[in-house]
């Protein structure tokens, strides 16, 4: 599904991936672990065009993305991410969060004569309602549909954000840290909705400091430390019987 | 000097339309402006540095340029608009617009800049494109912080209206000045003199009031 080949980025001076390689299955499920400043959330940026990577290749689907010519806004409609931070629209409803860009992208191809998604943009906007509802009925939250995401708890703003990604029906999904900005009580809620989303046939690749749930749901974690890949295997292999001294000193210290 | 209530009522409508159009005139160029000095700069979504560094010289001249002067230099432009370039309120809207317009381009860059930048990758992420982030991201999301940018620009220009008094363009800024000096002596116990204070007072509150109002009231609709 996604080849990352030699990957660089640097900050002026700064070399924050020092040459990555990853490649990822469909329908995997990656964890990432590492120290802080390791690189992991400018890895996640760079895989979905976030930021430009200073050399190296991501081959998507067939495609290189990192190259210009591809149209970047095509790639990401199949690819979602979740934040720390949540960003929700603060001025739009947990609803309209969630069918803005389907709905968008929907009537864009409507344009085109695509009419998969529905006869007209009425239509499409009607879809894309009753299709969160569901989503949202699943988590428990279709009673917050009209409210602004201000009112709601961290960990029922990071649940609606993925819920605006699963919208989107992608098939990759990178989440980077959803948890960390959370209070612990709340940690638990978003966890099993990703478990739940991890059951599904979409590939994920997760950057994580929860090593418990990265033990649980990845196929396969990878240790990322100061700017590379520095060992992966099946969580059995890093988590008991990690082989590089970094990783072991690393997992002394979170576990 | 005798003023009327009739002759406040002139000065009143000439002050608010001075301050109004002129003001009016500032956003519809200063706000592309701002928006522009937003997204070329550095940390912007399309950065372009000779662009942000033009228009950032540009606007940092004419805001160097005390508004009598802006009155002064703009005379010929003013006359060959209107016909004439003094005695008549609206002759002094061409130069406030001017002097504000900087002003305002800057106001509205801040109040962009205080988006989140995680809500713009957030939307990225999504497949929006350069223009969908700003309409759909950097005007909404800081709606409340450009109202209040507005009600702020409105007092400072309605201030700016007293140079309106140098060109004989009237409103209640340049009344009182000439209230003032017709009357040398005893002007501070006129009632006329007191109630077109108050009545610049009452202005200038309403507007600072009605921009707290509605920008609260926008901010509030996420607290629903
Ligand atoms: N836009 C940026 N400009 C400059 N330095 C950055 C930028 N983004 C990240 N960095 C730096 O890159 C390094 C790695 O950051 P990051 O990828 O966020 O690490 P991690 O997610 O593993 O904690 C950090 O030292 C960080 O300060
Ligand atoms: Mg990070």
């Amino acid at each position: 599904m996604i080849d990352v080949i030699n990957l660089k980025k640097s900050f002026g001076n700064l070399h924050v991936l020092r040459g990555v390689n990853l490649s990822v299955k469909d329908g995997e499920k990656v964890c990432v672990i590492g120290p802080s400043g390791s690189g992991k959330s400018t890895l996640l940026y760079c895989l979905n065009c976030l930021t430009d990577p200073s050399d190296g290749e991501i081959i998507y689907e067939g495609k290189d993305i990192t190259d210009f010519k591809v149209n970047i806004n095509e790639v990401r409609e199949s690819i979602g991410m979740v934040f720390q931070q949540f960003n929700l629209f603060k001025h739009k409803t947990v609803l309209e969060n969630i069918i803005l860009a389907p709905v968008h992208i929907q009537t864009k191809y409507l344009r085109k004569g695509i009419k998969d998604y529905g006869n007209s943009k009425k239509e499409i906007i009607e879809n894309n309602k009753k299709y969160a509802m569901e989503l949202l009925e699943k988590i428990g939250l279709s009673d917050k549909a009209n409210a602004y995401p201000s009112t709601l708890s961290g960990g029922q703003q990071q649940r609606i954000a993925i819920v605006r990604t699963l919208a989107m029906k992608p098939k990759l999904i990178l989440f980077d840290e959803p948890t960390s900005a959370l209070d612990p009580e709340m940690v638990k809620e978003v966890l099993d909705l990703i478990r739940d989303i991890a059951k599904e046939n979409i590939t994920m690749i997760i950057v994580t400091h929860e090593m418990g749930f990265a033990r649980e749901v990845a196929d396969r974690v990878i240790f990322m430390d100061e700017g590379v890949v520095l060992e992966e295997g099946t969580p059995e292999e890093i988590f008991d019987n990690p082989k590089m001294s970094r990783t072991k000193e690393f997992l002394s210290k979170v576990l | 000097m005798r003023v009327s209530f009739s002759e406040i009522f002139k000065m009143i409508l000439e002050t608010l339309g001075m301050t109004f159009i002129s003001c009016g005139l500032a956003y519809i160029l200063g706000l592309p402006t701002g928006i522009l000095l937003n997204v070329t700069s550095k940390k912007g979504i399309m950065p372009c540095k000779w662009l942000n560094t033009i228009l950032s010289l540009i606007i940092n001249i004419l805001r160097s340029i005390p508004c009598l002067i802006i009155v002064v230099l703009l005379m010929q432009t003013v006359r060959d608009i209107f016909g004439r370039a003094t005695g008549e309120w609206y002759a002094i809207i061409i130069p406030l617009f001017v002097t504000s317009f900087g002003f305002v381009s800057r106001m509205v860059e801040q109040s962009l800049a205080e988006v989140d930048n995680g809500k713009i990758e957030a939307i990225e992420s999504l497949g929006a494109t350069k223009f969908q982030i700003i309409t759909k991201v950097l005007l909404p999301e800081s709606r409340a912080s450009l109202i209040s940018g507005l009600a702020v620009t409105l007092v400072s220009i309605l201030g700016y209206t007293s140079f309106a008094y140098n060109i004989g363009a009237g409103g209640l800024i340049a009344g009182i000045w000439k209230f003032y000096s017709k009357n040398t002596g005893d002007y501070l116990s006129e009632p006329f003199f007191w109630i077109m204070i108050i009545v610049v007072i009452l202005i200038v509150q309403g507007i600072q009031e009605l921009g707290l109002l509605i920008s609260k009231k926008i901010d509030k609709r996420r607290i629903l």
